[in-house]
């Protein structure tokens, strides 16, 4: 990968206009910005989001977007090395890259490889979320659609059900479009779901769960042990405040709860890019962070629920507000819990976290993890081999899997 | 040095390594500071955008209304998802705004880039920053309202 880098800046390089003022100018201002697009390959060395997986064999994969490919390997020894990429989707331009998106992945304990993401497909950026799948790393599918419906979606999520099955969640614009038609103006999309029972070959019926959620933040998505949904998202209220919502499906995919996580008024009519974290640990607790700039609060806050999210507790301020800390992910097993997110100082990224042993009621004091220059992606938990890990794609530092050292 | 020929030389800077796609300019973390230089001395809209943000594609019409009211007022377009230009020119044309200052991304707009406009933007659009003669700004998150702006324009104005 790195001997990948290092050919692109030498091909660019022979590329150099004569050393005019305003090459030198160029120059000197690389120097001091990470080039952006530099990098023109499909590697790892290139890519823009890079989504974890660790199957039940303990093997990690990964699933990333660079240069209009999605891509796939695996690492068999936790992320130090990678088996060969190879190319899932090529959506060219019009793959979805925007800050909140990622392609999404799952593979199922049969060895069943499936993979989403977002391609847009029209002048209205109306967008469409194609699925590839394999029996193993190396044979995939020709992409296919994963709604069939013909008007829009886009940020896919894939979970895996203890029971083998797969849920699928997007954004999804149809009822926009059906209002519409009969004359009325929609805010934002609907959330979308859909089991496939089959290894990702076919998805079931495709339910619409809500249909006022904010259309640019990805979800966040977990399965509990009892084959229930859980679906944290940036939902309008009220037409007009963009807060989170947790909404709980039951193991048929019905809406058992839907409840606003917190009251933080942040009436915007923009697309914040910055979709929330949520987990499942013991005893039914469910966890979760986001980001806001409500009326009531500014920043990335945190907060748990044991009744489906009927009641939670009050939001737990995360991290630096004047460093832009965000972009939370949350791990929770039994009762540990980690929370990483990230912040910038100006030069440098820097992913922190917090660690709690009790189901979130006291905390660890923050530490930074992970810290790199130029553009990095949001930092995402995982367990592999029984612990707790970073995994976090960085331009200037690479593809990084870090154990997270176990603190009181 | 000319503003035409300065305006070529920030065209070059840019067109390099991009040398077969529109005007458009690449958008690095000095860029702020060489928008605000080159229009310093007079009001400026500063305007950040996505083709794939709906409150976007709506207030862009009507900063295409303002740009047909006041020609002579710069606006400056900065598309901060890394999509196709020549569909981000398309856009631009269709609300009248083909011919004002472009500036592109070819990653994400994360941090680096974000700080350097406003060490506290988290990533929101539309945002328009109304940047007046003497280089005060203001900030609006969300789309702006015609009025807004409006007010923004006479309240600056040397006259």
């Amino acid at each position: 990968m790195r001997a990948c880098l290092a050919g692109v800046a030498l091909a660019a390089c022979a590329s150099l206009p004569p050393p005019t003022a305003a090459a030198a100018a160029h120059r000197h201002a690389a120097e001091q910005d990470p080039p952006q697009s530099a990098c023109t390959g499909t590697g790892l060395d290139c890519a823009i989001a890079a989504t974890p997986f660790v199957d039940a064999a303990g093997r990690l994969w990964l699933a990333w977007t660079a240069n209009g490919h999605v891509m796939l390997a695996r690492s068999a020894d936790g992320g130090a090395h990678f088996g060969a990429a190879i190319a899932v989707g090529d959506a060219g331009e019009l793959l979805d890259t925007g800050a909140d998106a990622r392609p999404a992945l799952v593979v199922t304990n049969a060895g069943r490889v499936v993979v989403a993401w977002g391609a847009f497909k029209d002048r209205q950026w109306n967008a469409q979320v194609w699925l590839a799948s394999s029996d193993d790393d190396a044979h995939f599918s020709t992409p296919r659609s994963l709604s069939a419906d013909a008007t829009s979606q886009r940020f896919p999520a894939l979970a895996l059900a203890d029971d083998g099955s797969i849920l699928a969640a997007w954004l999804d614009k149809r009822t926009v479009a059906a209002n519409r038609q009969r004359g009325y103006r929609q805010s934002g999309a609907a959330l979308a779901v859909a089991r496939s029972t089959d290894g990702g070959r076919s998805f079931g019926e495709e339910r619409i769960v809500q249909d006022r959620t904010c259309e640019c933040c990805r979800l966040a998505l977990a399965l509990d042990a009892g084959g229930r949904t859980v679906i944290a998202l940036r939902t309008i209220y009220d037409d007009r405040e963009r807060d989170h919502a947790l909404i709980v499906l039951d193991a048929a995919g019905r809406v058992q709860s839907d409840h606003r996580i917190a009251e933080d008024h942040w009436a915007i009519d923009a697309c914040p890019h910055h979709g929330p974290a949520v987990a499942i640990g013991a005893g039914q607790r469910i966890h979760v962070a986001w980001f806001t700039q409500g009326a009531a609060r500014q920043g990335t806050f945190y907060a748990r629920s044991l009744d489906d999210g009927a009641s939670f507790t009050a939001p737990m301020p995360v991290g630096h507000g004047d460093r832009m800390a965000g972009r939370p992910s949350l791990l929770a097993r039994g009762p540990d819990v980690w929370l990483a997110w990230k912040e910038f100082d100006g030069k440098r990224s820097t992913v922190w976290l917090r660690q709690s042993h009790d189901g979130g009621e006291h905390w660890s004091a923050d530490r930074p993890v992970a810290a790199a220059e130029g553009y990095t992606d949001h930092p995402q938990l995982v367990t592999l081999r029984g612990a707790a890990h970073l995994s976090w794609l960085t331009r200037a530092r690479g593809y990084q899997s870090l154990p997270l050292e176990d603190r009181r | 040095m000319t503003a035409t020929r300065r305006l070529c030389c920030f065209a070059l800077l840019a067109a390099w390594p991009l040398a077969a796609l529109a005007a458009s300019q690449l958008f690095t973390t000095q860029s702020y500071r060489q928008i605000l230089a080159r229009h310093a001395g007079r009001p400026m809209v500063l305007h950040f955008w996505s083709m794939t943000c709906e409150p976007c594609r709506t207030e862009l019409t009507l900063l295409g209304q303002l740009h047909q009211r006041h020609p002579a007022l710069p606006i400056v377009l900065v598309h901060i998802e890394p999509f196709p230009l020549a569909a981000q020119a398309g856009e631009l044309r269709r609300r009248h705004l083909g011919n004002v200052e472009q500036w592109h991304v070819t990653e994400p707009f994360e941090e680096q880039l974000r700080y350097s406009v406003d060490p506290a933007w988290q990533g929101d659009i539309p945002r328009t920053l109304l940047i007046g003669a003497h280089g005060e700004v203001t900030r609006i998150q969300g789309a702006a309202r015609d009025s807004e702006i409006e007010s923004w324009l006479r309240s600056t104005r040397p006259d």
